[in-house]
């Protein structure tokens, strides 16, 4: 019996998208603009999810007047019952603890991306890039979980709820924090717009199309490439730490790397170099994860012998095959900028 | 450390590096000849592996006709997705990450069709109908059919593959192909029918490399993704360019999974949980420090026997 | 082609909806069933499995149903948690969203149970795991409901009692590293020493592993360094277990100590295999499990699921088929409202007698009852036999 509730979807959906725009954004802005290649996108939105583990479980029980409990172990129930009573009852300490989880999660990502471009952009090749943060991805995540008291090795965290869980109620709660979700997505996007415009992003876009040129021109290359990776690793743990929010749990089970490949689809399904093209990607992946769900539960409802959720995999590739050997530019390509520096490259890369 | 523990642990290297041989030789035939970093390798693993248990299930247990199918079936996967994905993006000057990624696409196509077929005909976690015997025992030195096969194939296939690539015309041509496209096509190479010819020789090995993993673990529709990161450390330590560079790293790579592992493990406690961590480290210091990984090292062995 | 393909999906979409809608038009009352487990992913097996499992209790209630001439029936909306907890948080939204289910079953293991626990608590909705029994998850009043697989703090017990019984001196511990491994050695090894028993070397297994010699290896050596009495204790998941057993069975040492095992190790492949079925035999291998004969309903369970679906039922499936009763008859109880659920949902699971054992819930919403069949490899390898019973309650073993 089919009874979609249409407000909880669309709300569950959006959310969704707010979370997948900040991840594609990040990822437009070190790819799309600053040719950095980056696979390891993963682990910035883990840094942002381990973050909110620790805070919630070491620091809001201070905030909210508390002697904080071990989380791991024997007094895990008695943690989680006092995170859970918190965040149901003081919602200043709620709040004040999120704003903090964001600017800690922000910095520390922003300082292993900066930290790990301006040893890898010395590589020799390019691509070793790519592979360099895919690994070092699942590494952390190895060393995660057999490290004990930091999350709680493969445990995990659980009740690290959403902000508004203070309200009681699903629907509004879930609402308010669909608000949240988009509002920060939309300051990453009007912040990336702004980036992308100025000198620098545009300096950043010559660097991509070709090094040599605008190495003549005079730019710090390393420099300018840690710098985006330092401003693109922030915004991927913001996206981090709402992730682990709308879930409400923290498990390094969930920083595969299928979550960066996601990603690298929202870009490139959206568009590369691109930020409308990243935000629509990150609006189609959220839609068709949703749309793909519910027909597989009308198939099996219907009694179909076939599993169709292998079948959903299988479609996934050949939608994403299909865009890379039709549209290789995206749904919305990227448009060409007009101004007289990117004149000047353009002529002088001979284009 | 016992040297019960050491002798076992070499006898591992030596057999599962011969599998990691095998399956990273075609990834550094792919990335020399074709320029791809494959990760739809493990895939053409996993198929070979399927076939290899269906033909045994089917109560054909010569070992022959078993590799040849894992070959033929193993081959036929790589030509597909090389017809049908791979070939209509060159020549389109895409980007090094788009092939990256159709490589994941054509990969996850393989393993989801294998996972239907797999769950239709109940085929999961099953092994291969041959049993294992222990073949030699002298002291703590242990050997089964598995390492008499194994080792003897994964040898045979690398020095066929060398000897191809060394000697016949078809070796040179790929060869001339690896240094320069277009002029491999200038002086009359054949282009597509020698790629063609290459991409059946990569799969086909990735197949019987998964009919021989098959042996040492279960059939699943994954086995092939669980190995394929220790295989790319294997082909990356080999520089992705040099074949006895990349036999050596598989070496490398199963001695540092088992031997070290277990010194590690013997001597300072560190748990065996970490293992799949060490392939991923090895990459991370192979590219930051050595990216050429063993090439320079083999042709500067080479110039000193001269 | 993109487009093509959505046009096909949107008309399949709302054909059924359609026909759903007619067929809802008569009397009928349907109830629906939340069924969230792993599709996809190394454990997709036991998703399958575990969703014939469901699929026969469905079909026997609703046939008992209008038997009865009762207006109600059941149908199941089942979600892949691609085995990640956000995916078992997006399956249970999805399940709950599209269809207005208020019961879910599911989702298989403890880190899932926890992804799908925020939104299960603030909406209301019941979740029943069957097989989930990491102690990360024993949490009072909430919404989750651990029925008839009991905490592993029980069988845990038994193990360890067998191995003193056996007489071993020593034991060596290979695990999975989940939470389920950990908890499993951990308080393996506190009962085995409280008992009296002595050293326990333990070593742990990613679970991504798809190989397991340097592991086999490692036991062997522990092993031969305790000398002859030590005994050998697997905490391994299907798929590991056989690849285990693989390159166990010529190692020296490992041949000729005797096994004990998790419930996991004894899977119809393990015994297809003559190599696999013969190394157990040797080792008299033991397992304590719950799906030894141990109700009247095992052998009914075990009958109609080969005569629904032609093949045998997968270890564990049989906790599906009673997580999914249990589920059900809630529901004709209490109605299709996840509150009533929850506030009834003790009292008929501790009414009902599953195909392994009486469920009986605990404070935390846990199974509290344990009571196993030991069961041992028959001497040719060709089967498991019941030898004796294991009650958790009172901590005691009867061999027959």
């Amino acid at each position: 019996m089919i009874n979609i509730d249409i407000a909880a979807t669309v709300v569950a959906v959006l959310t969704l998208f707010g979370i997948y725009s900040l991840m594609a954004i990040s990822l437009n802005l070190e790819y799309g603009v600053a040719g950095v290649p980056n696979f390891g996108q993963a682990l910035f939105v883990s840094i942002g999810a381990y973050v909110a583990g620790i805070t919630y479980t070491r620091l809001l029980p201070i905030l909210a007047g508390y002697e904080s409990i071990h989380p791991c172990g024997p007094t895990m129930g008695a943690a989680l019952q006092l995170r859970s009573e918190i965040m149901a009852t003081q919602p200043v300490a709620g709040f004040i603890n999120l704003a903090l989880t964001m600017m800690i999660a922000a910095l520390v990502a922003g300082a292993v991306g900066f930290a790990l471009s301006y040893v890898t952009l010395r590589l020799k090749e390019e691509w070793f890039l790519a592979l360099v943060l895919l690994v070092a991805g699942e590494t952390v995540r190895i060393l995660v979980r057999g490290a004990d008291d930091f999350i709680c090795s493969n445990n995990g965290i659980s009740g690290v709820a959403q902000p508004f869980y203070f309200l009681r109620d699903p629907g509004a709660s879930s609402f308010l924090f669909m608000l949240l979700a988009l509002a920060l997505a939309l300051i990453a996007y009007l912040y990336s717009e702004r980036l992308v415009r100025s000198p620098f992003g545009r300096m950043l876009k010559g660097l991509r199309e070709n090094e040599e040129v605008t190495r003549g021109l005079g730019k710090g290359i390393s420099l300018a490439r840690a710098q985006i990776m330092l401003i693109g690793s922030a915004i991927a743990a913001c996206g981090g730490v709402l992730f682990a929010l709308n879930t409400g749990f923290v498990n390094t089970n969930d920083f595969v790397v299928n979550l960066t490949l996601d990603v690298w689809v929202m870009v490139v399904l959206g568009g590369i170099g691109n930020n409308r093209g990243a935000v629509l990607g990150a609006l189609l992946i959220a839609v068709m994860d949703r749309f793909a769900q519910v027909g597989a539960i009308i198939l099996n409802m219907g009694g179909s012998d076939i599993e169709f959720n292998y079948v959903r995999f299988i479609g996934f590739g050949l939608i994403l095959l299909w865009m890379l050997r039709y549209r290789p530019g995206g749904l919305l390509p990227e448009s060409r900028l007009t101004t007289d520096a990117h004149d000047v490259v353009g002529r002088l890369l001979g284009k | 450390m016992p040297p019960a523990l050491l002798t076992t642990s070499l006898v591992n290297t030596i057999q599962i590096g011969s599998l990691y041989a095998l399956m990273a030789l075609g990834i550094t035939l792919t990335f020399s000849v074709m320029k791809l970093p494959n990760f739809a390798h493990a895939e053409y693993v996993t198929a070979g592996a399927y076939a290899a248990l269906i033909v045994s299930l089917s109560g054909v247990l010569n070992p022959l006709v078993i590799m040849i199918a894992a070959f033929a079936v193993g081959a036929l996967s790589a030509l597909i997705s090389h017809l049908a994905v791979f070939k209509p993006l060159e020549g389109r000057d895409v980007s090094f990450y788009t092939l990256i990624l159709s490589s994941f696409a054509i990969g996850l196509i393989i393993r989801y069709i294998l996972f239907t077929m797999a769950d239709y005909f109940n085929l999961f976690d099953l092994r291969i109908a041959i049993p294992l015997r222990i073949v030699l025992r002298d002291g703590n030195l242990i050997l089964s059919n598995l390492f008499a096969w194994v080792v003897p194939t994964s040898v045979i296939l690398v020095i066929i593959l060398t000897l191809l690539l060394n000697r016949s015309p078809l070796g040179r041509e790929m060869r001339a192909l690896a240094n320069n496209i277009s002029l491999a096509r200038v002086i009359g190479i054949r282009v597509e029918r020698v790629k063609n010819y290459a991409w059946l020789l990569v799969g086909g090995l990735a197949g019987v490399a998964g009919a021989l993993w098959g042996l040492q673990t279960a059939v699943h529709p994954l086995m092939g993704w669980g190995a394929i990161i220790s295989v790319f450390a294997a082909a990356i330590l080999g520089g992705l360019s040099s074949f006895s560079g990349t036999v050596l790293g598989a070496y490398v790579v199963a001695f540092s999974e088992n031997t070290v592992m277990l010194f590690l493990n013997a001597n300072y406690g560190l748990d065996l949980a970490f293992k799949p961590a060490i392939p991923f480290i090895i990459i991370i210091a192979v590219l930051l420090l050595r990216p050429q990984g063993f090439t320079n090292l083999i042709k500067r062995a080479e110039e000193l026997q001269r | 082609m993109l487009r093509k393909l959505l046009a096909v999906l949107m008309i399949i979409a709302v054909s059924t909806m359609l026909g759903a809608a007619v067929a809802a038009q008569d009397d009928m009352e349907t109830y629906v069933l939340g069924v969230a487990l792993p599709f996809t992913g190394s454990f997709g097996t036991f998703g399958q499995d575990f969703e014939r499992g469901i699929d026969l209790a469905v079909a026997q209630m609703n046939a008992e149903l209008e038997a009865a001439g009762s207006a109600i029936r059941f149908e199941t909306a089942s979600a892949d948690t691609e085995q990640t907890p956000e995916g078992a948080a997006r399956a249970l939204q999805t399940i709950v969203q599209t269809t207005g289910a208020q019961v879910v079953v599911g989702p298989l293991t403890t880190s899932e149970v926890l992804g799908a626990k925020q939104f299960a608590d603030e909406n209301g909705v019941v979740i029943v795991a069957m097989a989930s029994s990491g102690a990360a998850a024993s949490i009072p009043g909430d919404n989750i409901f651990r029925v008839i697989y009991p905490p592993d703090t029980f069988s845990s017990k038994a193990f360890a009692s067998i191995a003193l019984e056996r007489g071993h001196q020593n034991m060596v511990v290979l695990y999975v590293d989940d939470p389920f491994g950990n908890g499993m050695n951990e308080h393996f090894i506190k009962n085995y020493q409280a008992r009296g028993g002595g050293e326990v070397a333990s070593f742990a297994y990613a679970p991504q592993s798809t190989e397991l010699s340097t592991e086999a290896a490692a036991v062997s050596a522990a092993l031969a360094g305790f000398g002859e009495d030590a005994g050998f204790f697997c905490v391994c998941f299907p798929g590991a277990a056989e690849a285990f057993v693989q390159v166990a069975q010529i190692d020296p040492v490992l041949t000729s100590v005797k096994w004990l095992g998790n419930e996991a190790m004894t899977s119809a492949e393990m015994l297809e295999d003559p190599g696999h079925a013969q190394t157990l035999a040797n080792a008299d291998f033991v397992t304590v499990s719950q799906s030894a004969d141990s109700t009247p309903l095992t052998p009914i369970f075990h009958a109609d699921f080969v005569a629904m679906f032609d093949k045998e039922p997968g270890i564990f499936t049989n906790y599906a088929f009673d997580a999914a009763n249990i589920a059900m008859l809630t529901m004709l109880a209490a109605g299709n409202d996840g509150a009533a659920v929850k506030s009834m949902l003790p009292f008929i699971s501790n009414h009902y007698i599953g195909t392994a054992v009486q469920a009986f819930l605990d404070e935390n919403g846990d199974q509290a009852i344990a009571s196993y069949g030991i069961r041992q490899v028959a001497e040719d390898g060709s089967a498991f036999h019941v030898i004796g019973a294991y009650d958790g309650n009172t901590d005691t073993i009867t061999y027959e």
